[in-house]
């Protein structure tokens, strides 16, 4: 063995333990004299680890072909290049896409919305906003509870709810530092307008009842 | 290692990967490296391409799948959180940013459906003592996104390797059975002497595989 210059094989048997006597300490005495040696042996070592504490899963065939072909149509057709809104337009207003409805989720065990409650996820530029819907005493009025998480963003704000069918303020809350609302509504359709100093988030279509 | 130390010694990879006169000349590059190849994907996907779309499934589906497995959720709440994540990326890939970030993109994205489900469920249970209340929202430490970043890219590179070399990697580190040599050697037709320098044969060219993915 060339001990000034070992392979990346003999690196590699060092690495996983395989060598032993003057043949380890040969490429010890190597490694001393080499940061490039030294780093190509820790990379080895570090594939080895990550190999040897790999506790990955892999889904189903099922679970990945539903992937593949229930969103194969967002992919098929191609998302145009929106034109770019004035400045004014940014600041104003941005709309929240629904992510996730716990009243569509049959599969999900215990989540699954009630007419008590249920759980929205909307996502926007930035980050996303939580939404819990539930029920109070009286059964035509509905507690908003929400969150709003953004990237480095002064959440302080307001909350009003919209009126969907005639745009009228029914309620509105103030939104705390760390992006916390509470409002009740009544039954009824709305959208949320979550205003912060940089935008408004419209949340669309959001049903009570 | 520190920070500082750690960051001589990817400056020191970069700059002499593939000239260090003691490593072993003539190793193939194989493929364009991951970073690459996910920039070339996702434009294939955002293009309309459904194949480039399964290939981009494929390549992440087991990244995005262990993490809510890793939070203890069952294997139909994971799905969901499965099917959730790639519906999102499928409508934000053209907005991604950095395509090379991808796989962060997917961990945190994962991270964050999982703790969805996980603080509904918490929720639930604590609804008496603490109405309406949000738990914040969960992000893995930056040593877990590495791990989790390092084991999808050695997974890879195992996929690129292929072979005789993928096989005898995987029995000896990965396949859970953790088989004898014996085994390996009826399984792969390989003699038991031969193990050993097969492994570091294949270990020797894993890494250049690696390091051609951006392992670091």
């Amino acid at each position: 063995m060339d001990h000034m210059h070992p392979t990346t094989e003999q690196l590699a048997a060092f690495a996983a333990g395989d060598l032993t006597g003057t043949a380890a300490q040969s490429i010890r005495d190597a490694l001393e004299s080499s940061p490039n040696l030294k780093a190509a042996e820790m990379r080895l070592r570090q594939i080895i680890a990550t190999m040897q504490t790999d506790d990955t899963q892999t889904a189903s065939a099922f679970v990945i072909e539903r992937a593949v072909t229930a969103f194969a149509e967002h992919v098929r057709r191609p998302v145009e290049a929106s034109p770019q809104p004035s400045l004014i337009e940014k600041v104003r207003q941005v709309i929240a896409t629904l992510v996730f409805d716990s009243r569509t989720q049959p599969a999900l065990a215990g989540f699954r919305g009630t007419s008590a409650g249920y759980q929205l996820s909307y996502e926007t530029e930035g980050g996303d906003i939580d939404l819990q819907v539930t029920q109070g005493k009286d059964a035509n009025l509905w507690k908003l509870t929400g969150q709003v998480a953004l990237e480095n963003k002064n959440l302080k704000g307001e909350v009003k709810a919209m009126i969907a069918d005639t745009g009228r303020l029914a309620e509105s809350a103030n939104i705390d530092e760390h992006g916390r609302f509470r409002l009740a509504v009544t039954t009824g359709s709305y959208e949320l307008h979550v205003s912060l100093v940089d935008r408004v988030i419209v949340l669309p279509e959001l049903d009570t009842g | 290692m520190s920070t500082s130390d750690e960051h001589t010694r990817r400056e020191s990879a970069r700059a002499d990967r593939g000239v260090d006169p003691g490593l072993e000349p003539g190793v193939d590059r194989g493929q364009a490296p991951a970073a690459d190849d996910d920039i070339a994907l996702i434009a294939a996907c955002v293009r309309g391409n459904q194949n480039a779309w399964r290939e981009l499934v494929n390549r992440y589906s087991r990244l995005v799948f262990s993490i809510p497995r890793r939070y203890g959720l069952d294997e139909q709440s994971s799905d969901d959180v499965f099917q959730t994540v790639f519906a999102n990326l499928s409508k934000r890939l053209s907005d991604l940013r950095d395509p090379k970030s991808l796989p962060k993109w997917l961990i945190t994205a994962a991270s964050r459906a999982t703790w969805r489900i996980l603080r509904e469920r918490k929720r639930d249970a604590t609804a008496a003592a603490h109405d309406g209340e949000m738990v914040d929202a969960d992000t893995p430490a930056p040593e877990r996104i590495l791990q989790w970043e390092r084991q999808h890219l050695v997974r890879q590179a195992l996929n690129r390797l292929g072979g005789r070399c993928q096989a005898l990697l995987e029995a000896l580190y990965l396949d859970p059975a953790k088989p004898s040599y014996e085994q390996i050697s009826q399984r792969l037709d390989i003699p038991v002497g031969s193990i050993g320098p097969t492994r570091s044969r294949c270990l020797a060219k894993l890494s250049e595989v690696c390091g051609g993915l951006g392992f670091e």
